[in-house]
């Protein structure tokens, strides 16, 4: 559908949506938002690539990003309040949404936070202007959204912001951390507090149904927390090892444990390129593929989801591409180097 | 001589400042664009496996 470029800053300006659910879900979000009036969004960038807001940006599965924004209804909204990538407004009118916290509204946090440099005008990450100052540090600035008594959840969207990921890697040059790392140094008295109304949604990024499936679970059971792992991930995208449907691993070992001597049964990634056992159907855990310690629902939902409800066209592993284990808290230090030659 | 700051920028990738000295009226007599994030990416990728520079530059 054609969308002139007036529009999409008009109907970015009003920043409401819906997310589409089943039938029964939207039934029950409508009964839990009539009371709330609907959960607005407040995003904040911090030492981001912003591949988190494209990835959201390219939600099908359950909602377009189109139906999220433009289409939603007054008793089930996601209103995406603040999200300086997408939003219309530009300067003071963009930062004075967060500002608007008098209701119950959920914090989005993307990429890391630095712990280091961070003096009034040396911060390794400033975006502005929240108070009004010409700018200050991310850090800060998330810090106080998360102790606002009307914060309802927090939510850490991508590796960066759940764990630290890349920007926090090996020599550690900002002294980037995680949103919850970040709090327990600068916020330590409330920390314990903060911890429990955090969801960690990690990946690199992560899939856009993730976090639209998270929302939606919280708008449906008034804004409670999902089950959640012991490093705050969903256990419902989150809970099982990504070789428990990995297609390659049924064919290649009939459920059995991999054996990793058994080099003709295994894909390899040799300097020339991969070989057909890597591209077509071979286990590819010679080559460096982090899928047995990489807890993720990748090999059911996979990506790119081609329309509402169905499931992705393919993901890393069946691209012939070694899982890099991107969800995991220790990428990408703990599961580096990424490729195996051989 | 005004100074005008347009921070942030939206819509766009990342974190932008703009920075504009004026005459007090209507000339502009110095623009300042002001990157306000930094990582490190050169200093991460140093003595690592070169094959990891793949992985971890996808994510600039």
């Amino acid at each position: 559908m054609f969308i002139s470029r007036r529009q999409f800053l008009k109907y970015c300006s009003v920043a409401a949506g819906a997310i589409g659910l089943t039938a029964a879900d939207l039934m029950k979000i409508e009964n839990a938002t009539a009371a709330t009036g609907g959960l607005p969004v407040l995003w904040i960038a911090g030492q981001a690539c912003t591949g988190c807001t494209t990835s959201l940006a390219n939600s099908v599965y359950y909602q377009t990003i189109q139906e999220l924004l433009l289409l939603g209804t007054a008793a089930s909204t996601l209103e995406l309040k603040m999200c300086e990538t997408l939003m219309a407004g530009m300067s003071n009118e963009a930062t004075q949404q967060a500002n608007l916290t008098t209701s119950p509204f959920a914090l989005v946090v993307e990429g890391a936070l630095p712990l280091s440099g961070t003096g009034p005008n040396n911060g390794y990450c400033q975006i502005g202007s929240y108070t009004g100052a010409h700018s200050e540090n991310v850090g800060d600035v998330v810090n106080s959204l998360a102790n606002n008594a009307n914060c309802a959840a927090i939510l850490t969207v991508g590796t960066c912001a759940s764990y630290g990921g890349i920007p926090a890697s090996k020599p550690y040059p900002t002294g980037a951390a995680g949103v919850l790392d970040y709090l327990a140094a600068a916020s330590a008295g409330t920390y314990s507090a903060l911890r429990k109304k955090t969801i960690c949604i990690p990946g690199c990024p992560p899939n856009p149904n993730w976090i639209v499936g998270t929302i939606a679970f919280m708008l449906a059971n008034g804004l409670a927390i999902p089950n959640l792992d012991n490093i705050r991930r969903p256990k419902a995208y989150f809970g099982s090892r990504l070789c428990n449907n990995c297609y390659r691993y049924d064919q290649a070992h009939a459920n059995k444990c991999i054996n990793p001597r058994l080099g003709n049964q295994m894909g390899h990634i040799t300097l020339n390129g991969p070989d057909d056992g890597a591209t077509l159907a071979y286990c590819l855990r010679r080559a460096g593929c982090k899928g047995p310690r990489t807890q993720s629902d990748c090999s059911y939902r996979k990506w790119q989801s081609p329309g509402f409800g169905q499931v992705g066209v393919n993901w890393c592993v069946g691209a012939g591409a070694p899982c890099q284990g991107c969800v995991q808290k220790g990428f990408p230090d703990t599961y580096s180097p990424f490729l195996n030659l051989s | 001589m005004a100074t005008v700051i347009l921070d942030p920028i939206t819509r766009i990738e990342g974190h932008l400042a703009v920075e504009i000295t004026t005459n007090g009226s209507d000339i502009a007599t110095g623009v300042q664009c002001q990157g306000k994030m930094f990582r490190g990416f050169e200093l991460i990728l140093a003595n690592r496996n070169p094959r990891d520079a793949v992985i971890l530059t996808q994510r600039i």
